[in-house]
Formats: C-alpha cells, sequence, structure tokens
C-alpha cells in the first residue's frame, strides 16, 4: 500500500537552522494494517506522515502508494490524496464553511462528488462518527463543543472514503470522553478493513490502537516491529524517550504472581484476564 | 532541500556591525539614504560603494547573502535603467529607426542605477546585522521625542514589534492550513481568475479566526505579567553610546564629505 525507499529531507540546507527532518527511512505499511508511529516532539512523525499523501517530497529517496511513485511528476496526486486520507493535528482550526453540511462536504466535493452522491458520503461519515446527521448538519461548526469539532474534522475526511486513514495526534485536547469515543472509532475503522495510521506519543493509545509500532528518534526509524515486542523492550523504550504504558508495567508485576497471564492491551482486558487466572 | 520561510536577512553571528548601537545604525542608513540623492560624481558613488564593501566585510555577510538581498529590487532596477535609457532627450549617440540613446540617458541611467543598488547595499547591512528587537527598540528611542507632541512612540513600537514578532507565525499556519485542504482535495492554482479566488477562501477565513483568537490570549497574557498601556517600562537591554558608536558616526560622516567633495574623474 505504502511504502518508502531510503527517504530523506533535510529543512533549510545551508544557513544555521539546517534540520535533518527525516534521514534514510524506508518502510511499508500494507493494506489493513494499523500501525501507530511514536517518538518524542520533533522526531520526525508528523513530517514523515506528510510523505503519504505527497504533501512534502523528500530530498532523496522514493514514496510509493499502491505501486504510483510520489515523487515523479507524472503521478496525479489528487488520486492519491482520495486513497490516503491524512487528518493533521488540531483539523479543527481548519473549519471554515457556515455549516458542517459545507464543511464536510468540503472534501468530497473536491473529488467531484455532487447532489444525491455528496448527500450520502456526508451522511454516512457523520452518522459513523456518531452524529445524527439530521440534528448537526445545519449548525456552525464554530458552535460545537471540542470533541464534537474533532469528530466533524474526522468526518470531513472520512467523507472522502480513503482507503487509509492517517491522524496526527487525534486525541490531543480532547477530555476522557471525546478520547475513548475516537480511539474505539479508529479501532472500528481498521476492523472494518481500513489501514490505520496513528501518529502519537501517548503509548496508552499507540498499544490499544495498533498490532505493529514504528519509532521515530532524531529523523531516523529506530524500531518497526510488533508492539509488544516494542513495549516489552524497556530499554528501547527508554532510549526513544517513551514510557512504557500502565497497562503493560501492572501487566509485568501481576505476571509474577499469575505466570500464564496472557499479554493485555487495555486496563479492562488486563482486570478480565487477571479475573480468569484467579478462578 | 525545503527553505522554511525565513523573515528578514538577520545574520546570525557577532561583528563589530552587530555591536553598534542600533539607534545610531538606523540613524546613519537613514542619513546615507538621503545624502546619496545629494552626490553627482561617478568619483563620489565610487568612494560610497567602497564604503559599502568594507562595511559588508566587516559584517560577515558572505557575498551571496548580499547578492541574494538585491534580487527583490531587479525588476524595478531593470525597468527603471531602460526606461532612462530610451527616453531622456539629450545628444543621440546611438540611433536605428525609433530607438534613440542618448548620452545623458545613458549617464541617468547608471546614476539611478548605481543609487538603488547602494540603497540596498546599506539598508541590508542594516538589516542583517540588527536583529528585529533591536530595530525596534532603536526605532523607540528616535520617535520618544515625539511624544512632546502626544505621539504614542511606545505603542507604535510595540505595535510594530508584535507585527514582525507574529509574521512568520502567520506563514507557518498559513502553510498548515494549506497542507491541509490540500489533503482534502483543495486546489489552490487551477480554473479561471474567480474560481482561485475562492478557492482561497478555506485558507484565509481559519487563518483570520485562528490569528483573531491568538490575538486575543496575547492580550491575556501581557495583561497578567502586569502590562498596562501607557505605563512606563523598564528595558532589559539599555542602549548606551559606546566608544564604537563614535568612530562609526566620525567614519560615516567623513566618508560622506569625501564623496560629496571629490572631483569627478570621468
Amino acid at each position: 500500500m505504502i511504502r518508502l525507499q531510503d527517504v530523506s529531507l533535510t529543512y533549510d540546507y545551508g544557513t544555521i537552522f539546517q534540520k535533518t527532518a527525516i534521514k534514510n527511512v524506508s518502510l511499508f505499511i500494507g493494506k489493513g494494517e494499523s500501525v501507530s508511529i511514536v517518538g518524542k516532539i520533533g522526531s520526525g512523525k508528523s513530517t514523515l506522515v506528510q510523505f503519504f499523501n505527497g504533501l512534502i517530497k523528500p530530498d532523496s529517496g522514493k514514496v510509493f502508494v499502491d505501486g504510483a511513485d510520489l515523487t515523479s511528476k507524472k503521478t496525479d496526486l489528487r488520486l492519491v490524496r482520495k486513497k490516503v486520507g491524512l487528518v493533521f493535528q488540531y483539523p479543527e482550526e481548519q473549519f471554515f464553511a457556515e455549516t458542517v453540511f459545507e464543511e464536510v462536504a468540503f472534501g468530497p466535493g473536491n473529488m467531484g462528488l455532487t447532489g444525491e452522491k455528496l448527500r450520502n458520503a456526508v451522511f454516512e461519515a457523520l452518522s459513523s462518527l456518531g452524529f445524527e446527521p439530521n440534528k448537526i448538519i445545519n449548525l456552525s461548526p464554530f458552535e460545537l463543543s471540542g470533541g464534537e469539532k474533532r469528530r466533524v474534522a474526522i468526518a470531513s475526511i472520512i467523507a472522502m472514503n480513503p482507503e487509509v486513514l492517517v491522524l496526527d495526534e487525534p486525541t490531543s485536547g480532547l477530555d476522557f470522553n471525546g478520547r475513548k469515543l475516537l480511539l474505539d472509532y479508529l479501532k472500528n475503522q481498521n476492523e472494518s478493513g481500513r489501514t490505520l495510521v496513528f501518529v502519537t506519543h501517548n503509548m496508552d493509545e499507540a498499544l490499544q490502537i495498533s498490532s505493529r509500532i514504528i519509532a521515530m528518534k532524531d529523523g531516523e526509524k529506530v524500531f518497526d516491529g510488533k508492539s509488544e515486542e516494542f513495549f516489552l523492550n524497556e530499554s528501547i523504550v527508554y532510549s526513544v524517550g517513551l514510557e512504557v504504558p500502565f497497562v503493560v508495567k501492572a501487566w509485568k508485576k501481576l505476571k509474577k504472581r499469575f505466570p500464564d497471564l496472557p499479554f493485555c492491551r487495555t486496563p479492562d482486558s488486563l482486570v478480565m484476564a487477571v479475573k480468569e487466572s484467579v478462578h | 532541500m525545503k527553505t522554511k520561510f525565513a523573515l528578514g536577512q538577520y545574520n546570525y553571528t557577532n561583528s563589530i556591525l552587530h555591536r553598534l548601537d542600533p539607534r545610531v545604525k538606523i540613524s546613519l542608513v537613514f542619513t546615507v539614504v538621503i545624502f546619496l540623492f545629494f552626490i553627482k560624481t561617478i568619483s563620489g558613488y565610487l568612494v560610497l560603494f567602497a564604503f559599502a564593501c568594507m562595511l559588508v566585510f566587516l559584517s560577515k555577510n558572505s557575498i551571496y547573502a548580499v547578492f541574494r538581498s538585491l534580487r527583490p529590487i531587479l525588476i524595478l532596477l531593470v525597468f527603471t535603467a531602460v526606461f532612462q535609457i530610451f527616453f531622456t532627450p539629450g545628444t543621440v549617440i546611438f540611433h536605428w529607426r525609433f530607438v534613440k540613446i542618448t548620452g545623458e540617458g545613458l549617464k541617468l541611467a547608471a546614476y539611478i542605477s548605481i543609487r538603488l543598488i547602494l540603497l540596498s547595499f546599506f539598508t541590508f547591512i542594516l538589516t542583517s546585522t540588527t536583529s528585529g528587537i533591536e530595530l525596534t527598540d532603536g526605532f523607540e528611542a528616535l520617535i520618544s521625542p515625539l511624544k512632546v507632541f502626544r505621539f504614542p512612540a511606545e505603542e507604535v513600537s510595540l505595535m510594530i514589534s508584535i507585527s514582525l514578532r507574529f509574521v512568520p507565525v502567520l506563514f507557518e499556519e498559513a502553510e498548515r492550513i494549506m497542507k491541509a485542504q490540500i489533503s482534502r482535495g483543495a486546489e489552490f492554482n487551477r480554473g479561471s481568475l474567480v474560481k482561485r479566488a475562492k478557492s482561497f477562501l478555506p485558507l484565509l477565513l481559519p487563518l483570520l479566526l485562528n490569528a483573531l483568537s491568538r490575538a486575543d490570549r496575547l492580550a491575556i497574557a501581557m495583561e497578567s505579567r502586569g502590562f498596562v498601556i501607557g505605563k512606563k517600562r523598564t528595558k532589559y537591554r539599555e542602549m548606551k553610546l559606546s566608544k564604537l558608536d563614535y568612530v562609526a558616526i566620525i567614519t560615516t560622516v567623513f566618508v560622506f564629505i569625501v564623496a560629496l567633495m571629490v572631483r569627478e574623474i570621468v
């Protein structure tokens, strides 16, 4: 689906601000996968995902989406952007429309949908994110609550029906409920077949959402593999500058009491597993 | 190689010119730019040109940066020069059909080009050795005598420094919003003029809204740190004239007298 080959990028070359944002990164993300890209602030994770839909081009290396070479001038990037939906950080800051309908319809409208088809796309996207479309479409997007705004912004990408959904820190600034709603939604989307790329520095969320972790440090890929493997290897986690998720810490301690406790991704499943072990 | 938006030409080093008092630098450049138009001889301009080259050397700027600073005025330069060459009346030295070139025209074109280049050189030297904060501080100090006439000098300089500070932030934000809208299939450079103008709405509107809310937050942050309009503020950087500043003033005045007095060599 998405393939990066030896991708590098440098900002402000030749000035004192010169900074290597991405250094020789190669990776492959297959159809239907759920991948979390983790790293500290400034590790290059947000820059990395902007390669996925051709927003930025590497100085060297190649980027492929479904075999199309994004570094070539012949590739129609609009088709790529329909395939790879990218949700920026704080996406509600891009709102400009008078109504929620117009806001969500902006993407699919740009992709050429009109009339009934456009309406259906908007309604489907909104209801998949837990809204009652008829109640919300005529409201101004600016008068919604923080969590609602975030979900409307994500709906505006979902309405384009992308095969890959890439989200840059989608839960930042949300309260507990907004966070939980969103994470459940994303897990759901992935289970129904959508490829998911999740950028975060919240390790508990990464563990919950993805079976695969890509860790970035100073623009380099330092880990790419199963999330259990990553989080059970404390030295890697700390060297990247991250924290071991609470669930993993608790699981490790409990494992001493219950040697056959299976690995758990959420607090709920951990509690269930412990209950079973006790019986 | 991506280049992030970098406003201004400030060169982050430490040279003799960086250490000069911003008030001195601003007023000297201001005077130089005015008196530039009183010089009537090529040799006078050569003197100034040599002076400018010396200053560039002292400011530790690369030759490349100097030429890059000329780029924005290049079109203006070519346009005025061509205009002067072809449309100045006088003794014709070249004639072909309706095209006439006069000796006076050539001379005038040379003068104007040299003046523009020197103007750009001197302002470049100022902005490459003086940071935005120093510039506004210096500017504030220079216009503060106007307070006698109830001119709000501090407010004006605060306005200037805030705008200077937030221009790069706005540009960064514009880039971010643009990328986000492009991800939603927006296109900014396609279609008719009306369509293009319309396509900027999804960029400009969020930009404006975010700028307003940022201004609001900034005002609250300033007030919570005790800022009151019109109250006297102390400065972290006190501006004091040093020996170096007097040397700079005397040298500049001397060079100018030489440039004004020197005889024509051609």
